[in-house]
């Protein structure tokens, strides 16, 4: 939700005023937080990467056009710091098709209806954290960090349908590896 | 579009949230040793525009000046011709023939 104190931070943190820059990040940074930890996989790289990205927001203040769009703004700015880690460490990360056959396709049997709640929580986390990066990216704005698939097309700059592909698959995926659980759940 | 959510989705939504802590102190640290050069500069906006008029002015000037300088040298070239005319003219007068265009005009109607 956006806050009207957000606007006048943003509007005096571009005018060089700290203290407001101060409340923005105390505001904004722990749902950053939630939603960097699961894309990048660890709380260290996490904290780094959102780091990173509020001084890439503080130096490139005056580009933002529109100031209550400063929470979409800097979590594509961290999204990409995201993918730069990415590419650091797994250069030949799964190249994904969005417009492979039978995309949409949704109907495989849903393994968490059968699995303990404490476990399944561990257990998902890992297979989300396992995802090709664009199905995490997809997945964990949309359903971890709860954004509408709008603004999650709008953070990725790809299109809706793009958005919705890339959910139906990464669901596949996560039951595709909680598949083996559920027999072992049983 | 399905509108009912599977449990998969709902275990995702439901995910506990990692929020980890705030670090104020080590962001400021980190945004003072990487100040832009546009932030430094916002801090002395008001000397830069002052230069920049007087750069502005200075600048004006010395375009004044070399349209005055072009200008008198267009002056003194048009009046060195101007001189000349009259010269030429005044001897026209004196005795047609004097121009050698005239005596080949005048030769050529005999």
């Amino acid at each position: 939700m956006i806050s009207s104190n957000w606007i006048q931070w943003v509007a005096a943190a571009r005018d060089g005023d700290m203290a407001a820059f101060e409340r923005l990040y105390h505001a904004t940074r722990p749902r950053l937080h939630n939603a960097v930890v699961h894309l990048a996989g660890s709380g260290e790289d996490a904290k780094e990467i959102v780091q990173k990205a509020f001084v890439k927001a503080w130096e490139r203040l005056p580009d933002l056009q529109e100031d209550a769009a400063f929470a979409g703004w800097i979590r594509r700015i961290a999204v990409n710091l995201v993918r730069d880690l990415w590419r650091s460490r797994k250069p030949e990360d799964e190249i994904v098709d969005d417009d492979e056959d039978g995309a949409l396709e949704d109907d495989a049997p849903d393994p968490s209806e059968i699995v303990d709640g404490a476990i399944e929580a561990a257990r998902l986390r890992e297979a989300v954290s396992r995802l090709p990066l664009a199905f995490r990216e997809a997945v964990v704005l949309h359903y971890l960090d709860g954004n509408p698939v709008d603004e999650v097309a709008r953070t990725l700059e790809v299109p809706r349908g793009t958005i919705l592909s890339r959910l139906s698959r990464g669901r596949s995926r996560l039951r595709m590896e909680l598949a083996p659980y559920r027999e072992v759940t049983r | 579009m399905n509108q009912q959510e599977s449990p998969l989705e709902t275990a995702l939504r439901g995910l506990p949230r990692e929020e980890g802590s705030d670090d104020w102190m080590d962001l400021k640290a980190r945004i003072k040793r990487r100040r832009p050069f546009s932030v430094r500069l916002r801090k002395h906006a008001a000397s830069l525009r002052w230069a920049t008029v007087c750069l502005g002015i200075l600048v004006a000037v010395g375009f004044w000046q070399a349209s005055q300088g072009r200008q008198s040298a267009i002056a003194s070239q048009t009046l060195e011709l101007r001189t000349w005319v009259v010269a030429h003219d005044q001897a026209i007068d004196a005795d047609p023939f004097a121009d050698p265009w005239a005596r080949s005009i005048a030769e050529a109607g005999r």
